[in-house]
């Protein structure tokens, strides 16, 4: 009840600075309570730490043939099997966390770099700009996004960077948008005429205020684009055209399981647990930050 | 109304002409087309041959507007990697199996999702809500070609009830339209729950309710009509968009579909056949997005009005 | 003649996720046919939960009544099922809301929502109560009444929607008409139009009244009874002249004090009620008022009093009730001089 919550978060009525302080203390209080959140978070430090620490702690190289042991299923040697050149799956899965974590993360970072300036100048400046931009905005979220991916990386090399640019093309759209509703409804907002009559440029009212709104947003925006760029990338690797070889991808470990694949359970099967569990972490992590943040936003 | 109608056609134009115009002279600027070396080894000559049969060496403006003659009548040239049909003639060959897997796909992820996302919302905080909302975020969590890995494992390697791939009967059908859908019921599962929630909990369906009204009136007299809205909205962009053919899908079950040969043709670069499916692509896709649009002028009398009034 | 509602002891708790919410805590109040009741007091004080959950409009869960009995005619409603409540709802007890765009259905043309509630509870066939629709359009003051019944929520302005809601609320002439908080959302011009309105339905249709508002200046015109809400508990109920009058609870005289007054001679400071609202997860065993109470003694925070006579027909709760009355008294009378 409404009602019942605004009795409870009753504050003191001296400092604004107890309620700015509270927002954040409340907002991780509601995320703690989420327990797929919590797991989310876990999983991406733990991910972290794997995929930073995996030329120290995986126990092959991730390109280490070895015909002897090709198509073993796990063993005490090697503790998740090897593959059809009996490369060591598990540090191949470790190694494979790079690029999920690169593209992940480079991909809902470009967007926003993309993105945030185009909503800021769109909503700013108004008038033709905008009407431009929001075309743009209306054909890059028509398209289905492995339109667009496959067409840059055909037309490019292949690299992570191009692979991250690519699916960084359709995703700036999220953040733009965000913004640039932001931007508009904060020009609309009285206490912004009142700075203007005062002389402070608009420029700084946009800094000062819409950028700090949009920040716990904007961030929840990062986290949940992470999900679909981490099934992007190992749908993409796992057809050939993301990331190649030798650097080993979760998706491209899938692909380059050939038609074989299906007699030797452990080749799919870990790769697609770990491809599966970090969605569903990533999937948590951003579902608990909107929880957290009482996402209320009518873009 | 009519403005309206107008108004979204000739932004959905301008789109398409953009995205056209765009694509085309990325696949014909960028260094290393389908005559580069390493692809198709030829001579000068021969490469010079080459070139003005498919009109490339001529300026890239006038490249694009011959382009555009064509593509208005809907001739897209003939794709380099099968000379002997026309890309036209591709794609139409190539559609009835991604529609109709898709088709099937978007039925079956649309009727089950919209079933559990309705008893989610009917039970909306009880435990099984809250099993539901968690499978929502685990099923939808599972790309689908993983979960076709899976399936091909139980059901055709294992059980050998069902084939594994290529095309037949409704048999080969099973799998990837399985593949495709489920993991499409969680989003259904949760965009129907949330549209249901927030009307159920809306003061208007409380006025319903203080109006003496049961149970089963507010339900299909306020709730359901309220709700389908946004649902329907949502919901009919899945149809063109599943139809047009998942690339996943149809490499793991090896599909004869447009998704596929879309993956193909982009890693031989045949741009005549990879622009004209992107084209095809964009074309039914904001087709789908502008009838959407209408109909959602029809049913919600907001923006009916509005557009008379402006 | 037995009273039209009577409320007994009436208990309304919310489970949530951090707790119990108190929202109600054992009023008791009747009413006969056509009085008019005024409820005031602040947000959260349990007001609009109270009346809201004698028709179980209040969703539950969370929601759940937790004790007491509201006899409506005689009958128990909060005996009755929840599904059962449609017979009374609308035909017999009507609710105006607060925020009427949000209460009218935006897809739906109001002469259909208004219709709707007279083929329900009346069984008219859909013609005649299209008739009567437009009728009641009319009646409430909407021009062009005839037109207007195919026109949709959003083509109304605010005082226009609110007529439409009450002309939905007595559409099948309710005994008992609860007005939630209907003038808040409005400018002052249209809510005394409103107010008149009400009013004036009111005399020719025999109905009763309860108007649930924070608004002093509405409750003086209208109510003849008043109840004071605070934190879920009835703390002053009487006469509204009395009450106006002579106030004697401190939270009344408070509520009072703080609005200006402008026949008041010389600068006024403007009194205020000092402190916040109380949590209502943990309500304490004595006064509610304790902490914020300019009069209160030591036994006010070990016991909470009960409701006692201080007048005719006027109670309040509180155990010092006389003291209070007294500096109110006397404050207004230097106020004055």
């Amino acid at each position: 009840m409404s009602k019942a919550k605004s009795q409870r978060n009753a504050q003191p009525n001296n400092t604004s600075e107890v309620h700015v302080a509270s927002n954040w203390v409340a907002a991780w209080r509601r995320f703690r309570r989420n327990s797929l959140a919590m797991f989310g978070l876990v999983y991406f430090v733990f991910i972290v730490f794997v995929a930073v620490m995996a030329p120290v702690i995986a126990p092959y190289a991730y390109d280490a043939v070895d015909y002897a042991v090709t198509y073993q299923e796990p063993t005490w040697q090697h503790v998740l099997g090897t593959d059809y050149l009996g490369r060591d799956i598990l540090s191949r899965l470790m190694w494979g966390a790079r690029p999920m974590l690169l593209v992940g993360i480079l991909t809902g970072l470009v967007g926003m770099v993309i993105g945030v300036p185009l909503g800021i100048l769109a909503g700013y400046l108004g008038g033709a700009f905008d009407w431009f931009i929001q075309r743009l905005v209306d054909l890059f979220s028509a398209l289905p996004w492995y339109l667009l991916v496959l067409y840059l990386v055909m037309v490019l090399s292949p690299s992570v960077m191009n692979l991250v640019l690519a699916l960084s093309i359709s995703s700036w759209v999220g953040s733009c948008r965000l913004v640039r509703g932001l931007t508009l409804s904060a020009r609309e907002y009285d206490f912004v005429e009142a700075a203007r009559a005062l002389g402070i440029p608009t420029r700084q009212i946009l800094f000062r205020h819409v950028l700090p709104q949009a920040a716990p947003l904007l961030l929840w925006g990062f986290a949940s684009g992470i999900p679909g760029s981490v099934f992007a990338e190992a749908g993409l690797s796992y057809l050939g055209i993301g990331i190649r070889p030798p650097m080993p991808s979760w998706g491209q470990m899938l692909g380059q399981a050939g038609n074989y694949w299906m007699y030797y359970w452990h080749i799919f099967l870990f790769p697609s647990l770990c491809i599966v569990i970090s969605v569903l972490a990533f999937q948590g992590l951003a579902d608990g930050l909107r929880q957290a943040i009482d996402v209320n936003v009518n873009v | 109304m009519l403005n309206y109608t107008l108004r979204r056609f000739s932004g959905i134009l301008i789109m398409l002409l953009l995205l056209s115009f765009v694509t085309f002279v990325l696949s014909r600027t960028v260094p290393g087309g389908p005559f580069g070396k390493v692809e198709v080894p030829m001579g000068e000559k021969q490469l010079a041959q080459f070139k003005a049969k498919y009109g490339l060496d001529k300026p890239i403006l006038e490249q694009y507007v011959t382009w555009l003659g064509q593509a208005v009548r809907l001739d897209f040239g003939t794709p380099f990697t099968a000379p002997e049909m026309t890309v036209t003639g591709l794609i139409l060959k190539l559609l009835p199996y991604s529609a109709l897997v898709g088709f099937l796909a978007c039925m079956f992820a649309l009727v089950v999702g919209i079933i559990i996302g309705m008893v989610s919302a009917a039970h909306q905080n009880s435990w099984l809500d809250n099993a539901i909302v968690t499978y929502s975020i685990v099923v939808g969590s599972i790309p689908s070609f993983v979960l076709g890995f899976i399936l091909v494992y139980v059901f055709s390697a294992k059980l050998g009830w069902f084939p594994a791939g290529g095309w037949g009967g409704p048999k080969y059908l099973v799998l990837p339209v399985f593949a495709y859908g489920f993991p499409a019921t969680a989003g259904v599962a949760r965009w129907t729950r949330q549209c249901m929630v927030d009307v159920v909990s809306s003061d208007y369906v409380r006025t319903a309710y203080a109006k003496g009204l049961q149970r089963s009136q507010v339900m299909s007299k306020h709730v359901l009509r309220n709700a389908l809205i946004p649902m329907v909205t949502s919901f009919l962009p899945m149809f063109p968009g599943m139809m047009t053919g998942s690339m996943f899908i149809e490499t793991v079950f090896g599909l004869p579909g447009l998704g596929k040969q879309f993956t193909l043709a982009s890693t031989n670069r045949d741009y005549p056949l990879v622009l004209g499916i992107t084209i095809f692509w964009a074309l039914l896709i904001s087709m789908t997005y502008f009838l959407t649009d209408i109909l959602y002028g029809v049913i919600d009398p907001r923006v009916r009005i509005m557009e008379k009034s402006s | 003649m037995s009273p039209l509602l009577e409320v007994k002891n009436l208990e309304v708790a919310f489970f949530t996720k951090d707790g119990v919410v108190r929202a109600v805590n054992g009023i008791s109040y009747s009413m006969e046919e056509g009085d008019t009741l005024g409820i005031v007091g602040e947000s959260g004080c349990g007001k609009s939960v109270s009346c809201m959950a004698m028709l179980r409009l209040i969703p539950e869960p969370p929601g759940k009544i937790m004790g007491g009995e509201v006899l409506f005619d005689g009958i128990d409603l909060v005996k009755m099922k929840r599904d059962d409540l449609h017979s009374i709802r609308g035909g017999k007890i009507a609710v105006i809301f607060q925020d009427p765009m949000a209460s009218l259905n935006p897809v739906m043309t109001i002469g259909e929502q208004i219709a709707e509630a007279i083929t329900v509870n009346l069984g008219q066939s859909h013609r005649q109560a299209m008739e009567r629709t437009i009728e009641l359009l009319a009646r409430v003051g909407i021009p062009h009444a005839h037109d207007r019944v195919k026109d949709y929520p959003h083509q109304f302005s605010g005082g226009m929607r609110q007529r439409v809601m009450i002309a939905m609320a007595i559409s099948c002439q309710p005994k008992l008409l609860i007005a939630d908080e209907p003038t808040t959302s409005l400018d002052v011009t249209i809510q005394a139009q409103i107010v008149d309105l009400v009013q004036s339905l009111q005399r020719e249709l025999g109905m009763a009244v309860i108007w649930i508002t924070h608004d002093l200046g509405v409750i003086a015109r209208l109510a003849k009874r008043v109840n004071v809400m605070y934190a879920g508990f009835i703390i002053e109920s009487g006469p509204a002249k009395d009450i106006f009058r002579q106030p004697h609870h401190p939270y009344t005289i408070g509520l009072l004090g703080s609005v200006p007054k402008p026949d008041v001679q010389g600068n006024q400071t403007l009194q205020f009620i000092d402190g916040t609202p109380p949590d209502m997860l943990r309500l304490s065993e004595g006064c509610s008022f304790y902490p914020r109470c300019p009069y209160r003694l030591a036994q006010c925070e070990k016991e909470r009093p009960a409701l006692m006579q201080v007048g005719n027909e006027h109670m309040a709760a509180c155990w010092n009730a006389a003291a209070a009355a007294q500096a109110a008294l006397d404050a207004t009378a230097s106020g004055r001089a």
